[in-house]
């Protein structure tokens, strides 16, 4: 199953780019929809250029920014919540009211308040992805399995060990898929939080490229950021979680949704 | 006092405390609740000698679980008290639990769960955990976790982390209840040949009549708030299920535990 996964998405990527080259090239649409060569070899330039060092850590040092932020207010919430009626009750619906507030309205306010600053992106991406952190921290708490502590009392376990090896094991799959999920929603939301204010980072050349009509332009800085978006997703995340939780035979945990 | 030292990981090699005794004074519960007070048991007075397997029975809401919570430290009773006594006398006794449902941890394997209960023995190493694996029949999956086994293996890892604190008294609520019945049989089996290589006493909760009388030396009928029933059991070991005696014995405590029905 997961290895069909990975065939049929290369398969539809090379059906993708076929159809988009006869597109492109037999109906001279290049102007308007480029072509997989143009980006190609504009891709090409730009990596071997190395101007996209700086946009790339620009947007990476905000990307981490905002994450650190998701993560401190996500788990903090969600461990409160999880734990305490009252706080259960005051935050469960602004938590709703938070997994449904529109991207670009926390980019926009985000923007007017902060200015051109790396705050911007932060203070946006942590607007937008700490509610989903909080909601799966928050069921994490909740279902802790109660038979587990019961069965650590009785054999003596100390409160302590009790809680490193039964409560924060059960939450981590939760916190961690909340944690990716997060990830990926930090990325969208500081580059479009760049496109609106920034005069740097991914997201502003996306925009730059726009300004210049370039299509080609747009779409190089695009593919640009899916393939770092993999890298992290598939190279590192990915690799983290199969150690992490060998003990689960699979892991299949939904990976950015729309933000 | 266990040893470690042996190289060999064989059930032989385990060398066991010896059984406690437990004693029930005037023991009683009642719970209080929005409708009143609710009294389950009272006044019980009970002795069971070291090594003995006893098997307490009752319908259900008897009170068995409430008695066993009791005696296992995890309820307090609201009169008398329980005390355990080693054969040398003195009253600090390891008590080991097997629950209906294994608990344990999934995200360690079998071995991390026995060591998990181990955190005040400063000499535990994994070859002790591995040695009550071996005891129940787990030689080959000392590494797996719990969702590789299956539900009478796992099962089984809750009976060897029992086991491995050497408890002078294991106490067991419907350890089986959960399992089919064929893969009940063979851990009951286990179970006996396991606790006559060990010197343990066996408190065990059932509300199955054959069970009970496969697995036990004494059988206590708990009914109406108090024991009403308490038998020896006098068949031989190993037991046969389709036996003559077994059939005899087992009318004669079916007959007793439907006595209290009005
Ligand atoms: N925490 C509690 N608060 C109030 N009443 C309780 C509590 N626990 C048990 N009881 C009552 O005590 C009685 C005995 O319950 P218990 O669980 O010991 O029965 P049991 O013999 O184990 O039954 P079963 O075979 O169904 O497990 C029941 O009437 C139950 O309602
Ligand atoms: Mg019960």
């Amino acid at each position: 199953m997961y290895t069909n996964g990975k065939v049929i998405f290369l398969e539809s990527t090379v059906a993708l780019l076929v159809f988009w080259a006869l597109l492109a090239h037999g109906l001279a649409l290049t102007d308007t929809i480029s072509s997989p060569t143009l980006v190609f070899a504009s891709l090409v330039e730009l990596l071997l250029s190395g101007d996209w060092v700086v946009h790339m850590a620009d947007t990476m040092r905000r990307v981490i920014y905002g994450f650190v932020l998701t993560t401190i207010i996500g788990t903090v919430l969600g461990v409160v919540m999880g734990m305490s009626d009252f706080w259960e009750n005051a935050l469960q619906d602004y938590i709703t009211i938070g997994l449904a507030l529109p991207s670009l309205f926390a980019a926009i306010f985000a923007a007017m308040w902060f200015g051109l600053s790396d705050v911007t992106p932060m203070v946006a991406a942590a607007a937008i992805a700490f509610p989903f952190l909080t909601q799966n921290v928050y069921e994490g708490v909740k279902n802790v399995n109660y038979e587990l502590m019961e069965m650590s009392s009785a054999f003596d376990v100390s409160r302590n060990r009790a809680i490193r090896r039964v409560i924060f094991q059960s939450v981590l799959p939760e916190w961690f898929a909340g944690a990716r999920y997060s990830f990926a929603i930090c990325w969208k939301i500081t580059t479009l939080a760049e496109l609106v204010a920034a005069s740097s980072g991914i997201g502003y050349m996306i925009e730059f490229q726009m300004h210049k009509l370039s299509i080609t332009g747009v779409l190089t800085w695009t593919v640009l950021f899916t393939m770092v978006i993999l890298f992290v997703e598939y190279g590192i995340l990915q690799q983290i979680e199969k150690r992490v939780f060998a003990w689960r035979q699979s892991t299949e945990i939904g990976i950015m949704g729309g933000a | 006092m266990s040893t470690k030292q042996s190289e060999s990981v064989s059930a032989e090699s385990i060398d066991s405390q010896s059984a406690a005794s437990i004693h029930l004074e005037n023991l009683g519960k009642t719970f209080d609740t929005k409708e009143g007070t609710e009294e389950v048991f009272s006044g019980i007075d009970l002795d069971i000698e070291p090594g003995t397997f006893v098997c307490l029975l009752g319908k259900s809401g008897s009170g068995k679980s409430t008695m066993l919570n009791i005696v296992s430290n995890v309820l307090e009773p609201t009169e008398g008290r329980v005390v355990f006594r080693n054969r040398d006398g003195s009253e600090d006794v390891n008590l080991g639990h097997v629950f209906q449902s294994p608990r344990l941890l999934p995200w360690n394997t079998c071995v991390q769960n026995i060591e998990y209960v181990h955190e005040n023995n400063p000499d535990y190493e994994d070859s002790h955990a591995k040695r009550y694996l071996d005891l129940v029949g787990l030689k080959n999956h000392y590494n797996k976790y719990p969702t590789q086994l299956s539900g009478g293996q796992q099962q089984r890892v809750g009976i060897a982390r029992a086991l491995s604190i050497d408890p002078g008294v294991l106490l067991m609520d419907e350890p089986f209840s959960n399992l089919d019945e064929i893969t009940a049989e063979g851990l009951r089996e286990e179970l006996v040949r396991v606790w006559q290589k060990l010197d343990k006493t066996v408190f065990f909760v059932t509300h199955d009549m054959t069970e009970a009388i496969q697995l036990s030396d004494r059988i206590l009928m708990l009914g109406k708030g108090r024991i009403y029933g308490d038998l020896e059991n006098p068949l031989d070991r190993p037991r046969e299920l389709d036996s003559n005696e077994f059939l005899e014995f087992r009318q004669k405590a079916i007959r007793l535990f439907h006595s209290i029905e009005d």
